[in-house]
């Protein structure tokens, strides 16, 4: 009972909090907390699945992108953009996934990181009409424009908490779900799973769709956001950071990489972390992390409270690692 | 006509160099499953060291300065694999997150030491041949019979030494080998090692090739990946044919389109072979 | 009437013959043993009645339904089943999740199903607790719920095959060494629980063994496998007498009790 009024009184404080931190910088770093929670909690549920995917980079540019070409070029509202931005990073996905998903293990983090680059590069190259290396500038942010000035980013911040509060919610209700436990029973043992009668290409087909859609609605949002968008932002490195928050967060529940996302989007904002410091802190903390924090975050207090109630914790709650046969 | 033999000289040169990088990756995966992120970093990390040491203060011979560099990449390999892949039981995907933490790292430490700036080395061997109404740098010829004499060295140790053999059981089959008497981790060492000396010498050549920046290594190990996937991840054979097919279609795309729409065009085809034939043209299945 | 039947499969590995025109028909009912030495083709005939291989040739009839080929979970909801040499578990899991999962087949396990939990849906996939717990208590594991399934003792690691081969409701239940490893308290407590199988939940078992002792006791039938061909087939007496049984265990049958 204390878990759901703990949620409760989170999310109060996150509706109530622009009335009383005004700073526009601070709420830029909590837009970008959303935005990286929305990603890194999608490739999470992935995850749980027993896939790791380097493609969703890949598939929040193409989120990205619909949105930016509908908006600027076609001078559609952002509104319909939206959903389309969903539904075209999944729609892609059933055929790339369909095909990625018949290689196992780290056969299939390749593919994606290929298909990742691919998307990279096919936008990069072509500059109409994605732009090339230069990006598209200029998107035009969401209706009202009125409203969503960028003067003032106390609308695009309760945006981007509808959002990350929406993904977080589907993720977390399908985790704990039956077809939750299905992912996980995948992860555990693929072969076993099939004998109890679980389709398993079909499923992980479905996380991959969904896992997707989710990167495409949190590009979306960041093109509207930042208003500009290029091949650099969606790189390998994106995806791998996201993968980091859940390494370093934890993995054995959504808070992970909520956690994870928030610690590692924070710390290097509050120090001033930028340009090559910022890559060296993303290769020391996942080092570090794995050697003396396997169970990442959220995994070493649950193991910290279990020792104090002298319980042991379960397998599957420790690290990210898959058993695999490749 | 001369264009396409200019192509196919240039592509092959560079395909060789890409396939000395694609068999230290390929070596370690075929026998523990381990895709090491940090070897790109080898191979940057070998080209500033040769550099360092060839030229000016140091002064050593490039020959000396070589050898130099494989022992330290050798040192290395080494010290990743027991800093960073032993104590993660050589599971996949951590072996692969702590490599790539560990190459990004070591990528920023080297930007920071070194500066962002590329650095054009001087050729070794200077001066050009006109063969067949086609040039080709004499550094180039230098750096494919090094590559293909490598290659070669490579294949007999396999093949008809001790460790080799031993490596090539590990290979197939861990416990029957462990049966044999074969110990595991004296392979794994001695994998690390080979592996780490390939990226160092690939790493001299492209560094003495196309210069030196902190960068390199990024691209040559996806050019790896790339290579070893469409081979067929633990067979020679394969790597080298794929990497010289890589190189001569980069070349050749390169040539034609532009740089960037080679890479785009390497990524395609691996992701078509991985859709037709995911265990590329000589490994073993891999699909469910 | 015939459950499953068997027509000259067949399965190469290049040019290995594992499997080598394999016909013969399971009855409903009946507790069948599959035995043969080692490379016998035991193990690659379960793959192919599981659809974990497909055959070169030959066809697979499951109560009277074509099921040549067809993919393992879609044979689980036919009613076949089947166990695994290896302990084949969720590890990480507890008894009881293990158990609750392999209900699979009974449960509304869609996506939209989870996502939007209706309240229907809730009751129906909650009912599937009770289940869990007596399916536990029947293969013998009554009061080890809450135990992570990787840490059970080998014996118990069995058992718990059993229980989640039981959970999809199955009419056929290939079990694959159910008492490999197991000592001899534990090889008499799995033969019985095989034996309630067919008895209380009408559930036809054929097993594939090395415990001689234990397929002789327990097997109405059984069918000798060598070389991937049927030698053999008949009521166990008939088999331990029968010489091409005996030539191709040389010496086997003195001391197969140290299993």
């Amino acid at each position: 009972m204390t878990k759901a009024l703990g949620l409760v009184l989170l999310i109060a404080a996150l509706l109530l909090l622009p009335l009383v931190v005004q700073d526009a910088y601070y709420l830029h770093v909590l837009i970008l907390i959303g935005i990286n929670v929305m990603v890194a909690v999608s490739m999470w549920l992935l995850g749980v699945t027993g896939l790791i995917s380097f493609g969703q980079a890949g598939f929040m540019f193409i989120g990205a992108m619909t949105t930016a070409l509908l908006t600027k070029s076609m001078h559609w509202p952002f509104w319909i953009a939206l959903p389309l931005s969903a539904v075209i990073p999944a729609l892609i996905a059933a055929p790339v996934g369909r095909l990625s998903l018949r290689v196992k293990g780290v056969y299939f983090f390749l593919v994606t990181l290929a298909f990742g680059q691919v998307v990279n590069g096919i936008f990069a190259y072509f500059q109409e009409p994605f732009g090339g290396w230069y990006g598209i500038r200029d998107i035009p942010p969401p209706q009202p424009a009125t409203l969503f000035t960028t003067l003032n980013k106390v609308p695009f911040y309760y945006l981007c908490l509808l959002l990350t509060l929406i993904t977080c919610g589907v993720v977390y209700r399908v985790s704990r779900s039956w077809f939750g436990n299905v992912l996980w029973s995948i992860r555990e043992s693929e072969l076993l799973a099939s004998s109890v009668g679980i389709d398993v290409p079909t499923t992980k087909l479905i996380a991959f769709i969904v896992a997707a859609l989710f990167a495409g609605v949190a590009g979306s949002f960041y093109a509207a956001y930042f208003a500009y968008i290029s091949p650099l932002v969606f790189t390998f490195e994106y995806s791998v950071n996201m993968l980091i928050f859940i390494v370093v967060g934890g993995f054995a529940s959504i808070a992970g990489p909520i956690v994870g996302a928030v610690a590692l989007t924070l710390v290097p904002e509050m120090f001033r972390v930028t340009g090559k410091y910022q890559l060296l802190a993303f290769g020391l903390i996942p080092l570090l992390s794995m050697r003396l924090m396997p169970q990442g975050i959220i995994g070493s207090y649950a193991a910290f409270r279990a020792r104090r109630a002298h319980r042991a914790l379960p397998r599957s709650a420790l690290s990210l690692g898959i058993d695999s046969e490749a | 006509m001369t264009l396409a033999l200019q192509i196919v000289a240039s592509g092959l040169v560079t395909g060789l160099i890409y396939m000395l990088i694609a068999l230290g990756v390929t070596l370690l995966f075929g026998i523990m499953r381990v895709v090491n992120f940090v070897h790109g970093e080898l191979v940057m990390l070998s080209a500033f060291a040769v550099y360092f040491l060839g030229s000016q203060e140091a002064g050593l011979p490039f020959w000396l300065a070589l050898l130099a560099a494989i022992a330290a990449a050798a040192l290395v390999g080494v010290l990743c694999q027991y800093l960073l892949f032993r104590p993660m039981h050589y599971e996949i995907l951590n072996c692969f997150i702590i490599g790539i933490g560990a190459s990004f790292a070591i990528r920023s430490a080297s930007w920071a030491i070194f500066g962002p700036e590329p650095i054009a080395i001087p050729a070794t061997i200077p001066g050009v041949l006109h063969v067949g109404g086609v040039f080709i740098a004499k550094q180039r010829l230098f750096a494919a019979g090094l590559c293909v004499a490598l290659a070669i060295a490579l294949y007999l140790f396999l093949h008809f030494t001790r460790p080799g053999k031993a490596m090539r059981a590990v290979e197939q089959d861990r416990e029957a080998a462990l049966l044999m008497g074969i110990s595991s981790e004296q392979v794994y060492v001695t994998a690390f090692m080979i592996s780490a000396a390939l990226a160092a010498v690939g790493g001299a050549m492209l560094g003495s090739l196309f210069g030196i920046d902190p960068e390199m290594g990024a691209e040559p190990l996806l050019k790896s990946f790339i290579i070893v996937q469409i081979g067929g991840m633990g067979s020679i054979a394969g790597t080298v044919l794929a990497g010289l097919f890589i190189g001569l279609s980069d070349s050749a795309t390169g040539t034609l389109f532009g740089g960037e729409l080679a890479f785009i065009i390497d990524f395609a085809i691996l992701m078509l072979i991985l859709i037709v034939r995911p265990r590329g043209l000589f490994g073993y299945d891999v699909s469910h | 009437m015939a459950l499953l039947e068997v027509a000259h499969l067949t399965r190469r590995f290049g040019g290995l013959i594992a499997v080598n025109n394999v016909t013969l028909t399971v009855e409903a009912g009946e507790i069948r043993g599959l035995i043969g030495p080692n490379g016998a083709g035991k193990t690659t005939l379960f793959n192919l009645l599981t659809g974990v291989l497909r055959p070169t040739a030959g066809c697979v009839r499951f109560e009277s339904a074509d099921i040549t080929g067809e993919a393992t979970h879609r044979l689980v909801r036919r009613g076949l089943v089947r166990t695994y040499q290896l302990s084949q578990l969720f590890a990480g899991f507890t008894v009881f999740r293990n158990v609750l999962s392999a209900l699979h087949v009974h449960a509304r396990s869609g996506f939209w199903a989870g996502l939007l939990e209706l309240p229907a849906v809730r009751r129906h996939n909650d009912a599937l607790h009770e289940r869990a717990l007596e399916i536990i208590r029947f293969v013998g594991l009554g009061g080890r719920e809450e135990e992570i399934a990787g840490s059970l003792s080998h014996g118990h690691k069995r058992l718990l095959q059993v229980a989640v081969g039981l959970a999809p409701s199955p009419r056929l239940l290939l079990l694959d060494e159910p008492v490999a490893g197991l000592l001899h308290e534990d090889v008499d407590r799995m033969m019985a629980l095989v034996q309630s199988l067919r008895d209380t939940q009408g559930i036809t078992v054929v097993l594939v063994e090395h415990n001689m002792q234990a397929v002789m006791r327990v097997c109405d039938r059984i069918t000798v496998l060598q070389f991937g061909s049927v030698i053999a087939e008949g009521a166990p007496a008939a088999i331990a007498a029968d010489p091409k049984v005996i030539e191709a265990y040389l010496g086997v049958f003195e001391d197969d009790d140290a299993a």
